[in-house]
């Protein structure tokens, strides 16, 4: 099981995306507000190494890249003893926003946010899940 | 009865040829009789051929006498057929020229005065006084009364003749002028046989009358065969063409009297000749003939045509078509109107038929044009829903890295210019422009699911003015909302619903930057219902359908209204009239697309006062009755 967020001064958070300027730039953004404690991962097939090595308190997930695609990251994480318990955030560019807070939501129990995003809003988002 | 006893007659070779032409000569009128089937004129040829045979046979059987007993007699015979002659050739001449009935008084006196020289031939001895014996045979003597015969014979050759110059002259080329020539000759010819009367004074001098008799017989003969003796002048096929056109033929005076019916007008009217001859029109049928157009119609030669309707004695309708000329008389004064109407009831029912008919096919026609449309839409959006996919990946992903630059920037970017900061702002917001239109088409392309729940759609109406509140204010639109709290509840996507109403309420405002008056009204309609291809298998039915309620909503503003050429193509993806940047052009798409998938109809129109005009219609029990399937 994950520890328990609250109990830890810094978040961590895994970036899985095959972008890597994204992932970059996304890391620099939340590590720059102090809070969390940011890995990237550009590799999906090693995604989910990197997840259980890392013990993420929160997952990103772009849903469409090369190999493995973000729904069977997801699931994979999901079904773990050790990091089942991590917040999921979608981040994608095929849907648009409302969709987004729409259907997907729904169906997976996951938030799914549309690319692009401004730092803010994401932080909003992560934080919002962890309240829950 | 001496002149049938043999013994009193001996063989003479003169007395041949007479005996055979007079013989021809009756033929003659007799097949002309057969050929022109009784006629008139036919009539007086053989009357005169008849004369002529009486003269030519007597002539022969007088030279044939063996005793001047016998040959008297028979110059009785013969005289008496010449002095019907001239009168008989005047009546033949009168009636083949067309003359007869003016001059009938001086026939009847021609032939009285033949009656009389007849008598004076038969029943004294001072016209023929004896016979005496020429080389040739016996020949009659005449006595004094002849004279006047001669006098008379002369008279008529010499009027007749006239006659017939005359006729010759005064006819155009053709038939009648080259039957008139004919008879001209013929009878010139003929009267050289005049010259038997010499024989009557003592003049030795040989009677060859049957030669020129001859002449004139084979010149008839070919003339009558050839022109036959009836023309066929206009005044003749008038009758006949009356007689036998199908069409109604009526003659009227000024003052409306018919003067001449046919036979098919009478059966038209449904009286005979006598009861409509006499009558005015307006009497006899009031509906037929235009009374105050009378003067129009007598006045100008040109046809005018109209169209009457008539109900028969049987309550039948019919229609006819009119056509109506002014006659003038002699004088070029306007002396009556012809009138030919023709039953066209029959082409009427078929050209309403085949008009109906075109109507329904033209019908046919814009659905099939509509539903080509809507085809060609469908395909098109599409295809513009599967390269929104393909763009915004390729697309959102770079933007998704520069909006996350920026932000990095904009956190660690420590620069005393003041134009870093508004870089950075502007960069930001391009960005959201981009994803905006982006965003636009992927909600274009992911339409295909809907959460349907029962709602209120003034509910929804009220939640979407409440978030272009703040626009509307900016702009100074003043809101209008006549919402009618008895709507049905209808089966719709709320957040979608929302969208299209925002949309159209964003449309308005923008519509009206100088402010204005956005109204927004909710109705339940009552509407039958059409069903497709119904008005193609029965037109004759009308629309079929049954009636259906709607719920019926309307957004209006008072701007400036849509360019006419541009209502055919507002609802096109990326047809837009705002400045670029300000709009992606799919809005109306969008919300066209929404509605559709509630089953609902969206129109736009220009108001007549100015502004545009949106409705929507949804029916109740629509899409969300069955579950709220999506």
């Amino acid at each position: 099981m994950a520890e328990n967020p609250r109990s830890r001064s810094r978040k961590k958070v895994l970036l899985v995306d095959d972008e890597p300027s994204f992932t970059r730039m996304l890391r620099m953004n939340l590590e720059a507000t102090g809070a969390y404690e940011v890995k990237e991962e550009n590799n999906s097939a090693r995604a989910m190494a990197t997840a259980l090595a890392f013990k993420p308190d929160v997952v990103l997930l772009d849903l469409i890249m090369p190999e493995v695609d973000g729904g069977t990251i997801a699931s994979q994480i999901r079904s773990s003893r050790e990091i089942g318990g991590a917040q999921i955030i979608f981040l994608t560019a095929v849907v648009g926003q409302r969709e987004a807070n729409g259907s997907l939501a729904t169906l997976c129990a996951i938030p799914c946010i549309s690319k692009p995003v401004a730092t803010p809003e994401l932080i909003a988002c992560i934080e919002k899940g962890a309240s829950e | 009865m001496d002149l049938f006893e043999l013994s009193h007659y001996a063989w003479n070779p003169y007395g041949l040829a007479p005996a055979v032409v007079g013989v021809l000569v009756a033929l003659l009128g007799l097949l002309v009789l057969l050929r022109e089937q009784w006629s008139p004129v036919s009539m007086a040829f053989f009357g005169m051929t008849a004369e002529w045979a009486v003269w030519l046979v007597g002539s022969a059987g007088m030279l044939f006498s063996g005793e001047p007993m016998v040959a008297l007699k028979w110059a009785r015979i013969e005289n008496a057929g010449v002095v019907f002659l001239p009168s008989m050739v005047y009546l033949f001449t009168l009636a083949v020229t067309g003359r007869l009935r003016p001059h009938r008084a001086w026939v009847l006196a021609a032939l009285t005065a033949s009656c009389v020289f007849a008598f004076w031939v038969a029943f004294t001895d001072l016209f023929i006084t004896r016979v005496i014996r020429f080389w040739w045979g016996y020949y009659a003597q005449y006595g004094p009364l002849s004279i006047p015969f001669l006098f008379f014979f002369s008279l008529l050759m010499v009027v007749s003749l006239s006659c017939f110059w005359r006729e010759y002259r005064r006819v155009g080329p053709g038939t009648h002028k080259r039957r008139i020539g004919m008879f001209l000759l013929a009878f010139t010819i003929a009267y050289a046989g005049a010259a038997d009367f010499a024989a009557t004074f003592g003049v030795p001098l040989y009677p060859f009358g049957y030669v020129p008799a001859l002449l004139y017989l084979a010149i008839v003969a070919h003339g009558v065969w050839r022109y036959r003796l009836l023309d066929i002048t206009p005044a003749f096929a008038a009758a006949q063409i009356l007689k036998t056109v199908s069409d109604a033929l009526l003659v009227f005076d000024r003052e409306g009297v018919v003067r001449v019916a046919n036979q098919a007008a009478c059966d038209l009217f449904e009286r005979s000749e006598r009861q409509l001859v006499g009558q005015p029109i307006w009497r006899v049928d009031s509906a037929f003939f235009p009374k105050e157009r009378m003067d129009a119609f007598v006045r100008t030669q040109v046809i005018h045509s109209y169209e009457a309707v008539r109900c028969t004695q049987q309550g039948k309708r019919m229609v006819l078509d009119v056509a109506v000329s002014g006659i003038r008389d002699d004088l070029d004064d306007p002396a009556a109107v012809v009138c030919v109407a023709r039953d066209v009831s029959e082409r009427r029912l078929a050209e309403e038929e085949l008009r109906r008919v075109h109507e329904a096919l033209k019908r046919t026609h814009e659905e099939l044009k509509s539903a080509q449309m809507q085809v060609i839409q469908a395909a098109k959006m599409e295809s513009v829903g599967r390269l929104a996919a393909g763009i915004a990946h390729e697309v959102k992903n770079p933007l998704a890295v520069i909006l996350q630059g920026l932000d990095y920037l904009n956190g660690h970017l420590e620069s005393r210019d003041r134009n870093v900061s508004v870089v950075l702002q502007d960069g930001r917001e391009a960005v959201h422009r981009a994803d905006r239109v982006l965003r636009g088409l992927l909600d274009f392309s992911a339409l295909k699911s809907l959460e349907m729940m029962r709602e209120n759609l003034n509910d929804v109406i009220e939640r979407a003015l409440m978030l272009v509140k703040y626009p509307r204010d900016q702009a100074h639109v003043r809101l209008e909302c006549k919402l009618d709290p008895q709507l049905p509840l209808l089966a719709m996507d709320r957040q979608k619903m929302e969208q299209v109403f925002v949309n159209l309420f964003m449309n308005a405002v923008h519509a009206m930057p100088q402010g204005g008056v956005l109204t927004v009204r909710t109705l339940t309609r009552l509407r039958r219902e059409r069903i497709a291809g119904a008005e193609r298998i029965d037109p004759e039915l009308g629309q079929v359908g049954q009636m259906r309620r709607f719920v019926a909503a309307q957004v209006e503003d008072t701007g400036s209204g849509i360019p006419e050429q541009h209502l055919p193509r507002i609802f096109d993806p990326f047809f837009t009239t705002k400045p670029a940047g300000k709009g992606t052009g799919l809005g109306l798409t969008v919300t066209k697309n929404l509605v559709e998938l509630h089953d609902g109809t969206i129109e736009i129109r220009n108001q007549p006062s100015g502004g545009v005009q949106v409705t929507l219609l949804f029916p109740e029990g629509g899409k969300g009755s069955d579950g709220g399937k999506s």
